[in-house]
């Protein structure tokens, strides 16, 4: 287990950076996500952005709620509450861009590791196994967001990051992995520095109207382009060639039929 | 699904084509195809076993103005009602406040598969009551009534994909 993380020291750390304003960490608790929401109503704007990292979640989730554990000090668990007001929430699918973009580019700064992205935002690591290296997931992310009709209110970024364990096979949906098992073992506290700097780079560009270079960035980073894919969607599964990515972030699966179904909501299977 | 050359020679005289759409509902009608397609230029003719949809200018195909595959002997020429689909009687809409969906996405109707949902008609909600969530790239967007009232009329079902601007729900002011 690593050491927990002093406030103090990371907010030393960040100082020199326009975000985050604001840092909480915790030892064991339900969820980072949980303790953030409150947070939005009690503390005042110059306080925002607002990171809280955790030593261990004990309700921690993905999407669709499902859990997400960890063994205490075994992953890096973050929340980062922004209020990008200047967004619409068509455009709140950037920040997914930007924190996936960041998390790949953090482990590539402090690791000789090279992330890829499946579609939309999980982080997969090339993992020795016996039948050679296999993509695995080390990292996922997921985002809530509150917006009005025209722009959006604030967004927590959620991010669970595998650095010393992983969870069994039978308890995935997908082969999970971690820093460690993919071949680097890297200090928690300088990864969550070198994350924060990537995404407050991101961030600055992203607010000065970086958005195509941002796309570009991410969609060169998807490995699910080019490959076939089952993805469950409100219609059922869906399995064809997983062609492009619109400027929206739609992946575009070529299905036998010859017909193009457009994906904006499901998980990528194997 | 098969291709069958069609002849072109009868357009002049005839715009729709019908005498070709004969002479494939008598080769559909031998044959275990169930559906033919075919393109040319601007002329699209669609024949499923059960339904003839034929245009004679480019148009969209959309699945949903397909009626569903019914089994059983091909009706004799269903043109008229093939042309114009028909559509259910309009359902009158409560008056009040309709929420809308701020992106695209799917809707959920409660936090996760196994919590009760939001909210149920009738229910009384306050201003900022979470009435459900749209979902888009692992992005949970928890949509909020903007107005106190009850829940006149749900408009969508758990699980539905929606549009940008799409009516959610109804909210009856209090």
């Amino acid at each position: 287990m690593t050491p927990g993380l002093d406030a103090t020291i990371l907010a030393d750390a960040l100082r020199s950076l326009s975000l985050p304003r604001t840092v909480y960490t915790y030892g064991s608790i339900g969820s980072t996500m949980d303790l953030a929401r409150p947070l939005l109503k009690t503390l005042p704007p110059e306080q925002f952005p607002i990171l809280l990292v955790a030593d261990e979640q004990r309700t921690g989730r993905g999407r669709k709620g499902r859990p997400w554990m960890a063994p205490p000090g075994s992953a890096l668990l973050l929340s980062l509450v922004l209020q990008p007001t200047w967004l619409k929430p068509s455009e709140a699918v950037y920040l997914v861009w930007m924190a996936a973009v960041a998390l790949c580019e953090a482990i590539e700064t402090v690791t000789p590791l090279q992330p890829v992205l499946k579609w939309p935002n999980d982080l997969l690591l090339a993992t020795p196994s016996p039948a050679g290296p296999t993509l695995s997931k080390a990292a996922g992310l997921l985002l809530e967001i509150n917006s009005t009709a025209e722009y959006l209110a604030w967004a927590i970024i959620g991010c669970g990051v595998n650095l010393t364990s992983a969870p069994p096979a039978d308890q995935t949906r997908y082969p999970a992995t971690s820093l460690a098992a993919a071949g680097a073992e890297i200090d928690r506290m300088a990864l969550l520095i070198a994350l924060m700097q990537r995404i407050d780079g991101w961030y600055q560009r992203l607010a000065a109207g970086e958005r195509d270079v941002l796309f570009r960035a991410w969609r060169s980073r998807l490995v699910t382009l080019g490959q076939q894919v089952r993805i469950e969607t409100a219609d059922g599964l869906v399995s064809g060639l997983a062609e492009q990515v619109e400027p929206d972030g739609t992946l575009l699966v070529r299905q036998a039929s010859g017909e193009l179904y457009p994906v904006t909501t499901g998980d990528v299977g194997l | 699904m098969s291709d069958v050359p069609i002849e072109t020679a009868t357009a002049e005289t005839d715009l729709y084509g019908l005498s070709a759409v004969r002479e494939l509902l008598g080769m559909i009608d031998k044959s275990d195809v169930t559906e033919i397609l075919i393109e040319r230029g601007e002329i699209k003719l669609h024949i499923k076993r059960g339904t003839v949809i034929t245009t004679a200018q480019p148009m969209t195909m959309a699945p949903m103005i397909q009626p569903s595959y019914m089994p059983g002997p091909i009706p004799t020429m269903p043109m008229p009602s093939a042309f114009t689909p028909e559509e259910p009687p309009p359902t009158e809409m409560p008056a009040g406040h309709t929420i809308t969906a701020p992106m695209v996405g799917t809707f959920y109707a409660s936090p996760s598969p196994k919590d009760a949902p939001f909210v149920q008609e009738g229910d009384e909600l306050r201003a900022g009551d979470p009435i459900g969530i749209i979902e888009a790239m692992k992005m949970m967007n928890e949509i909020e009534s903007d107005i106190a009232g009850r829940v006149a009329r749900i408009l969508v079902k758990n699980g539905q994909p929606v549009e940008y601007g799409q009516a959610l729900m109804i909210i009856e002011p209090l």
